[in-house]
């Protein structure tokens, strides 16, 4: 016989109680689906750094590394976002031209020449075949650069390739092609060709099966699992030392470090600065800064067209009252260096010779007080790491100043929903992928500029701009780019207050690791446990 | 089994059915509606107009809202999940992540019913004793510590210190959780001490209940050993809210999935999750989101009608 009655007690506060935990669930989730971790991921592929040290003589082995990835990644270099995708990817593929350290080198090209007026450029090929022993030919590079052009296929790559007539394209010889451009740009090289220029079978689109040129062949590809890649033999450059890598898609950085900690991977991509602080002493890892060059520009953008910043006293009060040090010490953990309001530190082509901003309350103060400025606000989001507490720490130093400001904090998932709300924000948060200075100010700066926030344009600053792009000669280039950014420097609303590095760490016997833009590349490493 | 109980079995699965409609709507209006634009957050601070309508285009957002929602609809209801914003279909890779995600789902919840029949029963039958709350104390330890604080102490202890157990549950290309089944036992832990030491509470509670119950204090009244009491009067009557607990610990396990897997680096449906919300690919955010809610639901369901068969006046 049964007790009904404490049967119905128990139901009803498990019920309860169930429900609860139901109402819970339900919130976390969606929380979850509507929050976090809105890292906006400039072509994933950005920065370059200088080898993490002498390539060893010895051969052989396997190195595993741990690297974030994207859900919808597929192995596409068309497409492809999350850095596990791209490590691979440049295993596979060979691109063009690429950035080592601070400095273009050839790849897959022997040479890019540009015409008189930079409105043509010739590229030679070299005598190489991709992983199933065909040749690579000028028609495989039209068609990757139609591929790339397509925003369809492309839609975060295309830009590099609009300015591409392919329809045009002439084919010269099996090595060699003549590409016209709409418009004559002397920096097609350095801004197009070195950020981005991955050269595929015609007609292929990577995936599982994927077929490159690159130092590796494509072995394994499992989403969500591992991409194993073993030496390609018949590299036309040198083979890779090592036998082959395994990149292992391994999504939260503690994650990364604890695997390498036990010993299930050789070399960490990303780790947290806290982390690489409490792991400096120990003796079976290396953690490795990958150095400003491979670093993350954080600033503080105000819009040079809407008041108070309309006035360029308030913008030069606010970089008179940011203490850079005290930002790079706390909210960076001292893993970066502070900033001159130009992109591009530790790069080519970087103006060095702007002096430094440095704190200066007292003049800030008067600045603000003669234009009649006591309150700010500010839109933030913890879109990347410290974006929030560096907001939080401006409001301190600007109280100093006798300003008040006021944090406006979204949810980082929401920081990039509204592209309009953003371009008219008189003061925001936000970060840059830290690139070659003169590549930065083309594709983010001036009339033309994608995701200028400052609205950093105007018919001097557009002339100005407008001759560094159109110029082939590579040191008259130069020193135009030095012009803008020193016009920048003085009239652009972007605060940089620092350059964060990244922080990967490996097994203490790897080495030879190369990093360009972001990404280790790992044709030249070796390892010796 | 009678008309009355077909119904109501009806009704309680007719009701799991219209809270999966709600629950995928508002997952649906979630993304979609709610402040911003998926175009907009996917280029972040690549966004011109024109990148923006292309992507707005790729993602179909130029659609009425209504529209989208139903071919969305019709999509699931075809078991056809739609493709990610890299043109993949979702179905392959939630089915996938979905099998690793259910077997270390299994093994969580053959440790999780054992941690609450074991510490739920022996705490009730010892009820006011010291060993009950000295379990009491621990299940509430186990409850109240968060998933991924467990997790650490558990890699810091048997990965780092002992050295038995790998610190990260990772799966390389060709091989699946079976190959190497040590990378469970972490995960699997970390799942199941939360569900389990709560499912242990209410176990404890129906026993103490049953104890006093007038058939089983007829019973040892009358002089029966007390392992027979146990066996033929006081277990059969804890059956049903029992049953009814462990299904809820499903629910449980789907919500510690999310962040045992990322902090594992398991490639299950939870990590999945995570993965997508970063890159905000909706249409994986939907079916994840859709996968996940209705495990709870049907989990749910399982205990209401588990509740129905075990007590007839709830018929």
């Amino acid at each position: 016989m049964v007790n009904n009655s404490m049967h119905s007690r128990v139901n009803t506060s498990f019920q309860r109680s169930s429900w609860r935990h139901a109402v819970v669930i339900f919130a976390v989730a969606l929380g979850l689906l509507l929050s976090a971790c809105t890292v906006p991921m400039e072509s994933a592929a950005e920065v370059p750094a200088d080898s993490t040290g002498e390539g060893a003589d010895e051969s052989g082995g396997w190195v595993r590394i741990g690297a974030p990835s994207e859900a919808f990644d597929t192995f596409n270099p068309f497409f492809a976002q999350g850095l596990a995708d791209w490590i691979g990817l440049w295993g596979v593929y060979d691109t063009l031209a690429w950035l080592v350290g601070s400095e273009v080198q050839m790849g897959l090209a022997e040479s890019v020449t540009p015409n008189e007026d930079g409105s043509e450029w010739t590229i030679v090929l070299q005598e190489a075949t991709f992983h199933d022993g065909s040749p690579v030919r000028p028609q495989d590079v039209v068609y990757s650069f139609a591929t790339f052009a397509d925003p369809e296929q492309a839609p975060f790559f295309a830009q590099f390739f609009v300015n591409i007539d392919i329809a045009s394209i002439r084919i010269l010889d099996e090595k060699t092609l003549v590409v016209p451009l709409h418009f004559p740009q002397g920096d097609f090289l350095d801004r197009n060709l070195a950020m981005i220029s991955i050269v595929v079978p015609e007609g292929t689109t990577g995936g599982a099966e994927a077929i490159g040129s690159g130092p590796f062949k494509l072995e394994a590809y499992e989403p969500g699992k591992s991409i194993r890649l073993v030496r390609n033999e018949n590299y036309w450059a040198s083979p890779p030392l090592l036998d082959g890598i395994e990149v292992i898609f391994i999504g939260d950085a503690n994650a990364r470090l604890n695997a390498l900690k036990g010993g299930e991977i050789e070399y960490a991509a990303g780790i947290n600065p806290a982390a690489a602080r409490a792991e400096a002493d120990n003796p079976d890892i290396a953690i490795l800064p990958a150095g400003v060059a491979n670093s993350t520009a954080h600033s503080f953008a105000a819009n040079t067209t809407i008041p108070p910043f309309d006035n360029p006293d308030v913008v030069r009060a606010l970089k008179l009252v940011v203490d850079r040090e005290a930002l790079v010490n706390t909210v960076l953990f001292g893993f970066g260096e502070v900033g001159n309001d130009v992109v591009g530190k530790g790069l080519a082509g970087y103006n060095d010779s702007l002096p430094q901003v440095e704190r200066d309350l007292e003049e800030a103060r008067r600045l603000f007080e003669a234009a009649g400025v006591t309150e700010l606000t500010i839109l933030t989001a913890e879109v990347y790491p410290g974006m929030v507490a560096a907001a939080t720490l401006l409001a301190q130093q600007l109280a100093e100043a006798g300003v008040t400001l006021t944090l406006e904090e979204l949810p980082a998932d929401q920081f990039f929903s509204d592209f309009m709300r953003l371009m008219s924000t008189p003061l925001q948060s936000t970060i840059h992928t830290n690139r070659p200075a003169a590549v930065h100010a083309a594709l983010m700066t001036g009339s033309q500029g994608g995701f200028n926030i400052t609205a950093m344009a105007g018919e001097e600053y557009d002339a100005l701009l407008g001759a560094l792009i159109a110029e082939v000669d590579s040191d008259k280039r130069l020193e135009l780019g030095m012009d803008v950014q020193e016009y920048l420097y003085h009239h652009d609303g972007m605060i940089i207050w620092a350059f964060q590095e990244d922080i990967n760490a490996a097994a203490s016997g790897l080495s030879g690791v190369i990093y360009s833009q972001s990404a280790p590349r790992f044709h030249l490493a070796s390892y010796s446990e | 089994m009678t008309g009355s109980l077909v119904r109501t079995l009806i009704r309680r699965t007719a009701a799991g059915i219209v809270v999966l409609w709600a629950v995928s709507l508002l997952l649906f209006l979630a993304i979609y509606v709610l402040p911003g634009d998926p175009a907009s957050r996917i280029l972040g601070n690549r966004a011109t107009p024109g990148a923006l309508a292309e992507m707005r285009e790729r993602l179909g957002l130029n659609r009425p809202i209504a529209e989208q929602y139903l071919a969305w609809l019709a999509g699931i209801l075809r078991g056809d999940a739609g493709t990610s914003t890299s043109g993949a279909p979702v179905w392959p890779l939630l089915k996938e992540r979905g099998a690793n995600s259910l077997t270390l789902a299994a093994a969580a919840s053959i440790l999780a019913v054992a941690i609450a029949l074991v510490v739920g029963v022996a705490g009730g039958l010892n009820a006011g004793g010291p060993a009950d709350s000295a379990l009491s104390v621990a299940s509430l330890i186990g409850v109240s510590l968060p998933d991924f604080v467990l997790a650490g102490v558990l890699i810091s202890v048997f990965a780092f210190v002992l050295e038995w157990l790998p610190p990260v549950s990772f799966l390389t290309a060709g091989t699946t959780p079976f190959d190497r089944p040590l990378i469970l036992v972490l995960p699997a832990v970390s799942l199941a001490a939360p569900a389990g030491a709560w499912a242990s509470r209410y176990v404890r509670a129906a026993i103490v209940d049953m104890r006093t119950a007038p058939n089983v204090e007829a019973a040892r009244l009358a002089g029966l050993r007390s392992s027979r009491v146990l066996t033929r009067h006081l277990l059969p009557g804890v059956v049903g809210p029992i049953a009814q607990v462990l299904a809820a610990v499903t629910a449980f396990l789907v919500g510690g999935a999310v962040v045992v897997e990322q902090v594992f680096a398991y490639p299950g449906i939870g990590s999945l999750l995570v993965s997508a919300v970063t890159v905000k690919d909706v249409a994986i955010v939907l079916a994840t989101g859709l996968v996940m809610a209705s495990t709870v639901i049907v989990a749910f369901t399982a205990a209401d009608i588990i509740g129905v068969l075990t007590n007839p006046r709830l018929r």
